[in-house]
């Protein structure tokens, strides 16, 4: 099967997926997919988002089936007979893939946090006493300590996972699929939760594997990344295969035009900028958890002007999102006060306002989590953006109606008319207080469509319905168009694919440039590293560094992430 | 809480529909099968005479019909009030105590505080019959408003205190009316052992539409599905509506753009007490005897819950489902006295099958999808089949 690919790789074929072709309803997610992967390689899967990468990946592990095509296996080397031949295959349910040594590591992990290590390694498949159900605890470690040796991935067995850093999750994760016999492992995009030194342990890792004869599938869109660890790089383009290449053939660039399909548009234009008045100060802040135990900051101060993008660097859960929580006021502030200068120029200490006294001093909000923080999946899209305006004066109506553009044609003329019989006045405010104003809400929408290339049949579908990117477009379209002093931005571009990550990069950009102050929160250092006129990093909810971006290097930064220290195994 | 979210989410109203028709059907088979067991062991059951008084009588006597909105009446108040709170996330199960609680203020002040005040011009239609509905909304109200600022603020969930309120209300009755030593509004002239308060004022009495026909019809039905449209439009058209819907989907995302989710909870929940409290008022001030006896809600508030699962907690299909609830009780009822071969109780199974029909959606939902299925195939069939004799021609 397929000479010419293995004569290169000089290694045996184990596994091909031939022409997978995957439909949903109308769309094609798969087209005519052909893919070898071979004994002990790292195979790396580049695509944009929604190119069908976790489709395949999702028919390589059982959750979904083909419409066209087949898997097939080389049959000894997934444990079904001692045959060194090709057998079709279908996976029922992951239950049946995971039985063939397919084992996937998901992004987001799935451990029960408060079992130990060991239990959550051999869950499902535990080590009793013969012919008792209790499970044999000294085996279990030995077992599990044992398979760790074998494989260089030491971890302490009996520690439990919710006290793990985010890598040692990983390789609890990991060492699950290896206890349950996987020949190939998926590991889909795992370096986005992980800091530059833990990715450098997980590539180590992935190379003992390698060496070990296991196969993997690394999915990223990460161009640098498959660079350094892959052998070979397969690159999918709306749900098709567009080229495979090597490391040693090619380049970040070249690669990143196969991904996109065409070239990256010009660096950004970020021009040097005097930083303009002081916007919001942070003073002393102290805050602690939702237990009230432990202070999640600590002692920050930190202040962005106007004409600035401040970026807050930090592995995640190291307090940005209570940083970004307490300046918002989802969460109370121990101590501590918060100046701001509202659009009005007064500077207020809003430490005591509530959130939406807050916002409606002029602060715009994109929430770290799309789907559950920042947009109602179930609601409409012109419902959707009124969550940014339901509490505004609605004698701004006016106002409101001015940021609208002028081109969309009102449909009924519920504006505001300036009516002099007081009583009449009061009638409408009345009115305006009770009633939802649809006019005004499909007038912003449409803005936001027109403005931001909203791609959506119409203004009121429900917003489900659309792409990750286009829900993302008009989250960040409804919190621009109030024209607000302050931007946060809360990891702005997760889950977007590069052709949206680069508009909203193009729009912070146009936002400072025109004198709005933007704090930049990211997991992605890149991303920071590319937009912030000032940095500061977050450790263990304390700032312990900060600097203008010509100050610090890549290098401090990733160091200061991990507390100023390199990550150690300890058993 | 899967279940609550998932009845909330948004639905197509074809869906709904299918989902609340086809667990009709569905619970009338399984209850058509176990009448044929029934009948192999010879427990017979006469089934000309279910239909008879069970459904004929029902639907072409205007007594019966009479009957049947009767019934339907306070269903519309518990439903409307659990489909509210399930509009903001909120499963108010607190709906009978509510209804108690509502029932009894209402009639305490309607038969002791203004008749014995001596105030005369508040003896009067205009004055007591509003104000008697305002104190059965706003007792409800705060029956359903304590579990819902306990919800907002000290995050105690509102299903167990909800529980714990229904417990409380009956123990508040029985301490106000209940016991003939201590209780201040117990009527103890009356000769009958039942836990009353006095008769209301006759003026606070709602008069029957049609006296030749049914005693029991009066205008609490129509300002019942007034209730219906209003919120209706509370619910799509204006901002607090709006506000509860967004807590509803997403508290998170709505709290993080500024809603006062806690305002917005204990609010919903008051609403939701209060609408629950007029049914258990217009029971007391339409119906025979026109007091509140402890117990005289029966079990109408609990069925509050499965009105409003079977309307898909939409405000209009409350109205259908109310009627189909009202239905079968007065078919029980009617088959109670009026014949002996049909025990009344398999209306009641019929409506708890309905009950987990509805409660089971993915049952209805595979049915849905296995008939549309099918009918694509049909369809893929004729025209194969069709095509041919096309193409001869």
């Amino acid at each position: 099967m397929n000479e010419g690919n293995q004569a290169i790789n000089n290694k045996k074929v184990i596994l091909s997926l031939n022409n997978i072709s995957k439909f949903f309803s109308k769309t094609i997610a798969l087209d005519d997919v052909s893919i070898n992967i071979h004994e002990g390689e790292i195979l790396a899967i580049l695509g944009e988002n929604g190119a069908g990468k976790s489709t395949l990946m999702k028919i390589l592990c059982g959750l979904f089936k083909p419409d066209t095509g087949s898997i097939s296996i080389n049959s000894k080397w997934f444990n079904q007979g001692d045959e060194q031949d090709f057998v079709d295959i279908q996976f029922a349910n992951p239950r049946e893939s995971m039985k063939c040594g397919i084992g996937m590591v998901y992004q987001h992990f799935q451990l029960v946090n408060t079992l130990s290590v060991k239990d959550n390694i051999t869950l499902g498949i535990e080590q009793t006493y013969r012919y008792t159900p209790l499970i044999n605890a000294k085996e279990t470690t030995r077992l599990v300590k044992e398979l760790g040796d074998m494989y260089g991935l030491p971890i302490s067995p009996n520690s439990i996972v919710e006290d793990l850093p985010v890598g040692l999750k990983q390789r609890v994760e990991i060492l699950k699929q290896l206890y349950r016999n996987a020949n190939l492992l998926i590991l889909d995009e795992p370096t986005a939760v992980l800091t530059p030194t833990e990715v450098e342990e997980l590539f180590k890792t992935m190379r003992k594997l390698r060496d070990a004869g296991k196969s993997i599938i690394f999915i990223s869109h990460k161009l640098y990344e498959p660079m350094e660890i892959a052998d070979r790089i397969i690159v999918i383009r709306k749900g098709k295969v567009v080229g495979e290449t090597s490391p040693s053939q090619t380049n970040e660039s070249l690669l990143a035009e196969m991904v996109i399909g065409k070239k990256i548009l010009q660096q950004l234009d970020r021009k040097k900028m005097e930083k303009g008045q002081s916007i919001l100060k942070l003073k002393d802040i102290y805050v602690k958890d939702q237990d009230d135990k432990e202070f999640v900051l600590n002692n920050i101060n930190m202040e962005v002007f106007e004409n600035q993008i401040l970026g807050v660097a930090g592995v995640q859960g190291n307090g940005q999102t209570e940083l970004v929580e307490s300046i918002i006021g989802i969460r109370r502030l121990s101590s501590g006060e918060i100046k701001f200068t509202n659009i009005k120029n007064d500077v207020i200490d809003i430490s005591e306002l509530s959130i939406v006294e807050r916002l409606n001093q002029g602060i715009g909000y994109i929430p770290e989590d799309r789907n559950s923080k920042g947009i109602i999946l179930d609601f409409r899209l012109n419902e959707n953006v009124w969550l940014a305006f339901h509490s505004q004066d609605l004698s701004l109506t006016k106002e409101l109606n001015k940021l609208t553009d002028e081109n969309i044609q009102d449909q009924d003329s519920d504006g505001v008319a300036n009516p002099d019989n007081k009583i009449l006045k009061l009638v409408i405010n009345l009115k305006q207080k009770i009633i939802l104003p649809f006019h005004l809400m499909h007038r912003l929408t449409q803005t936001i469509i027109n403005n931001y290339d909203v791609r959506t049949p119409s203004d009121d579908t429900i917003i489900k319905n659309l792409s990750g990117g286009n829900q993302q477009k008009v989250l960040l379209g409804r919190e621009f168009i109030k024209n607000p002093r302050l931007i946060i931005a809360s990891q702005p571009t997760r889950g977007v694919d590069v052709g949206v990550m680069e508009k909203v990069h193009l729009e912070l950009i146009n936002r400072r440039n025109e004198g709005s102050c933007i704090i930049l929160v990211s997991s992605d250092l890149d991303e920071i590293l590319k937009l912030s006129d000032y940095i500061v990093v977050l450790y263990e909810g304390k700032i312990v560094g900060q600097g203008s971006i010509d100050e610090l290097s890549t290098n401090d930064i990733s160091q200061l992430m991990t507390g100023g220290k390199i990550l150690e195994v300890t058993i | 809480m899967s279940l609550q979210i998932d009845l909330i989410k948004a639905k197509s109203l074809k869906e709904s529909i299918y989902t609340a028709i086809l667990s009709i059907i569905l619970a009338i088979i399984t209850i058509l099968v176990m009448i044929t067991i029934f009948n192999f062991y010879n427990l017979t059951l006469n089934m000309d005479n279910l239909i008879e008084y069970g459904v004929r009588d029902i639907l072409s006597n205007p007594e019966n019909i009479a009957g049947m909105l009767y019934w339907t009446t306070p269903l519309i108040f518990s439903g409307l009030a659990v489909a509210i709170a399930f509009k903001a996330g909120l499963f108010n199960i607190g709906g009978q105590g509510q209804m108690m609680i509502g029932g009894l203020f209402s009639a305490i002040w309607a038969a002791e505080i203004i008749p014995k005040s001596g105030i005369n011009f508040m003896n009067t239609k205009i004055f007591l019959i509003p104000t008697t509905i305002l104190i059965g909304f706003i007792a409800g109200g705060i029956w359903g408003m304590i579990p819902g600022y306990l919800k907002a603020h000290r995050g105690a969930h509102e299903v167990i205190v909800t529980i714990m309120m229904n417990l409380l209300a009956i123990n508040v009755a029985t301490y106000l009316i209940g016991s003939n030593s201590y209780s201040p509004f117990l009527d103890k002239t009356s000769k009958d052992a039942h836990s009353q308060t006095d008769k209301i004022s006759p003026e606070a009495q709602l008069q029957p539409l049609f006296p030749e026909v049914s005693s029991r019809l009066n205008i609490s039905l129509f300002l019942g599905v007034v209730l219906i449209i209003l919120i209706y439009i509370l619910i799509t058209k204006t901002n607090f509506g709006y506000k509860m819907r967004a807590v509803g989907l997403n508290s998170i995302a709505a709290e993080s753009a500024g809603i006062d989710t806690k305002k917005i909870t204990t609010l919903t929940m008051a609403l939701s007490g209060g609408i629950a409290g007029l049914g258990g008022t217009f029971m007391v001030m339409g119906t025979y005897p026109f007091r509140y006896q402890i117990g005289m809600e029966g079990t109408l508030g609990f069925d509050g819950i499965a009105v409003s699962l079977i309307a898909q907690n939409s405000p209009f299909g409350i109205l259908i489902a109310a009627l189909f609830f009202g239905f079968l009780s007065q078919s029980a009822y009617n088959i109670d006295i009026k014949t002996e071969d049909v025990p009344p109780d398999l209306l009641y199974i019929l409506q708890a099958l309905v009950i987990i029909f509805a409660a089971t959606p993915l049952i209805s939902k595979k049915i849905i999808s296995q008939l549309v299925y099918t009918k694509n195939f049909l369809k893929k069939k004729w025209n194969q089949a069709s095509d041919p004799t096309e193409e001869k021609q």
